[in-house]
């Protein structure tokens, strides 16, 4: 098992993708670490942030460089996909809800089998969205799976 | 439930850092029907549940309360989300 990692920033907004982890046709990502911030002038905005899964992957946006813990690793099974991008579909309910003030930096860590994880298939994944914000900070997020 | 995070092991764990005051601290449990992960919140007064087949903690929302498929069943393709 490889881990890797990817990094993407973009404005926050309403229903904006920031970072989307998209499965592969037979390996599933295992999403194992999750920090997020704001490279933005210090400013009381509230955002709230949700992880999602979703049924159809999204178009365009920006193609992340995907960097495995080990430099040796292979290349990663899974795709990464930046903001701002053709909106995924997602699913109704969130597995994580991050309710955020850009002044703080959030960290989050999975413990070993309780990842959040995608389902197989290339049209399916995780994605980190900004549902609401109060204004458009850039938010910083870093993904850390495995696979 | 404020004790089981303790005896069973938490789902993960998260930290926030601001500019004012010290960092929070704490823990998220998972549901194992759904994979949500929640704070953890002792006494918060929520209800929440229990899957005697899985011997894991429910996030409490009706679908996951009233039938188990585990989730690797549905990551894998086995079950229906």
């Amino acid at each position: 098992m490889a881990s890797f990692r990817g990094v993407h920033r973009t404005p926050a907004g309403s229903n904006l993708t920031i970072l989307a982890l998209e499965s592969n046709a037979s390996v599933v990502g295992k999403l194992d670490q999750l920090i997020i911030g704001s490279d933005s002038t210090p400013a009381d905005i509230a955002t709230r942030l949700d992880v999602l899964r979703h049924t159809t992957a999204g178009a365009a946006g920006t193609a992340v460089v995907e960097k495995p813990d080990d430099p040796q690793s292979s290349a990663p099974a899974c795709n990464l996909r930046g903001g701002t991008m053709t909106e995924p579909t997602y699913e109704a309910d969130f597995l994580l809800e991050i309710p955020l003030n850009q002044r703080a930096t959030y960290t989050w860590n999975a413990n070993p089998g309780k990842e959040l994880r995608t389902v197989v298939g290339t049209a399916n994944g995780l994605g980190l969205r900004s549902v609401s914000s109060g204004a458009t900070p850039n938010i910083g997020a870093t993904f850390g799976w495995s696979e | 439930m404020v004790f089981l995070p303790k005896l069973l092991g938490t789902g993960g764990s998260f930290r926030i850092d601001r500019p004012e005051g010290p960092p929070i601290e704490g823990d998220t449990m998972q549901c194992v029907h759904c994979m949500k992960h929640w704070t953890v919140v002792p006494g918060s007064g929520r209800q929440r549940g229990w899957c005697l087949k899985c011997g894991g903690p429910l996030c409490g929302a009706e679908k996951c309360m009233k039938e188990c498929v585990p989730f690797e069943k549905k990551v894998y393709g086995e079950a229906p989300w």
